[in-house]
């Protein structure tokens, strides 16, 4: 069991690592949001497990799915949180195309017709 | 396997803090500063299993919901005072 | 009915306060209960449970599973593609924002997905705005605007199938089947 817990443990780092290498590598504000969003949910919840698997006790366990619940939900909308910001106040060029840009001047054309 | 992952864990919070010193806007160091945190949240956790003790999750459940109200906050500062 | 709810969320905080303690004690179940209690006094009930029966979350078990395992396997995914992405050096990122318009007018499932967009390979949550709501997704690899907003809207279509109130599944039903 000590194995299994190990290999999660393992795994899980491989992953937060991962995310590092992303952070660094990319080239763009946003791409580089992408990576520190997903990969380190993923990571943490592997390493939790195999803190868990490690620690066979009940009550590490619990806090265990707890911490992984939490983690996930407030690592996403951390990522939103910043993102809108981003979008709102760096405005970094995109390449491709961008509905929400066309939603708000339709939205301030109307304003500005009325 | 500890050690493995150990090493794992330091290279990850080097590359974090390369991007902490270039980072030419301030959300990339915003995001890599969230990226450190995880890193740290993990290595408490291979600390709790290295040493058999549950008494050092607890530290993990607290940084991760404040980390992320940090966060939060870092990005109204963004919204208001600007990249 | 409303009573048992509260005692049940009652139980669950009493539950997290002995499990933080580390140590099941009489004396730290009833701290649990006061904690608890004082807790609920002071954030005050959330106004979820004065829905009527329309409004009610229905689950249904298999698709809530199912739902689950899609979103895990979505996030395992995406990290793959991440890894993908960081070993080729070709550069196949054209960033964009694509317009998802939701069908449900629920806030809580337009909550779901937007995080489970978030955990979703190579998108973003970006805004939400209106009711219905509409939202903004940010997306690394954007080369077909019609794909990537049909996928998104899949993800609501599961999750409202899995765990949503009748009012949201007879809005999705109507505006699938135009």
């Amino acid at each position: 069991m000590d194995v299994v817990a190990g290999v999660f443990l393992v795994v899980g780092a491989l992953f937060i690592l991962l995310a590092a290498v992303g952070v660094v590598r990319f080239h763009d504000t946003f791409s580089r949001m992408h990576a520190a969003a997903k990969a380190p949910a993923l990571g943490l919840l592997c390493m939790t497990i195999g803190a868990a698997l490690a620690i066979r006790t009940a009550q590490a366990t619990v806090v265990v799915i707890v911490i992984t619940v939490l983690q996930l939900m407030s690592g996403t909308v951390g990522a939103h949180i910043l993102g809108r910001s981003v979008y709102r106040r760096v405005r970094p060029d995109l390449r491709g195309p961008d509905e929400l840009a066309e939603a708000e001047t339709e939205t301030s054309a109307d304003d500005a017709a009325r | 396997m500890i050690t493995i992952a150990t090493i794992l864990l330091s290279l990850a919070a080097a590359l974090f803090m390369v991007r902490l010193f270039l980072g030419p806007t301030v959300p990339d160091r915003v995001i890599a500063l969230d990226g450190l945190l995880m890193t740290i949240l993990a290595a408490v956790l291979l600390s709790a299993a290295s040493d058999d003790s549950a008494v050092s999750i607890d530290t993990v459940l607290v940084v991760a919901l404040l980390g992320f109200i940090g966060t939060g906050v870092l990005a109204r500062y963004i919204e208001q005072r600007g990249g | 009915m409303r009573a048992v709810r509260i005692s049940g969320v009652l139980v669950w905080l009493m539950m997290l306060w002995v499990a933080l303690w580390h140590d099941i004690t009489v004396a730290n179940v009833v701290a649990g209960f006061a904690v608890g209690a004082v807790v609920l006094l002071i954030a005050g009930l959330p106004r979820v449970w004065d829905r009527d029966d329309e409004h009610r979350a229905r689950i249904n078990v298999f698709r809530t599973v199912h739902f689950v395992g899609f979103v895990l396997y979505k996030l395992v995914e995406a990290n793959l593609y991440l890894a993908w992405e960081i070993v080729t050096p070709q550069n196949q990122i054209n960033v964009g924002v694509v317009a998802v318009p939701l069908r449900t007018e629920s806030t809580t499932a337009a909550m779901i997905v937007a995080n489970v967009i978030t955990l979703t390979p190579g998108t973003i949550t970006i805004e939400s705005l209106g009711s219905p709501p509409i939202l903004y997704v940010n997306v690394m690899h954007l080369h077909d605007v019609e794909e990537v907003r049909r996928d998104l809207l899949h993800i609501e279509e599961l999750s409202v199938r899995a765990f949503g109130s009748a009012a949201s599944r007879a809005q999705l039903a109507t505006k699938v089947s135009a």
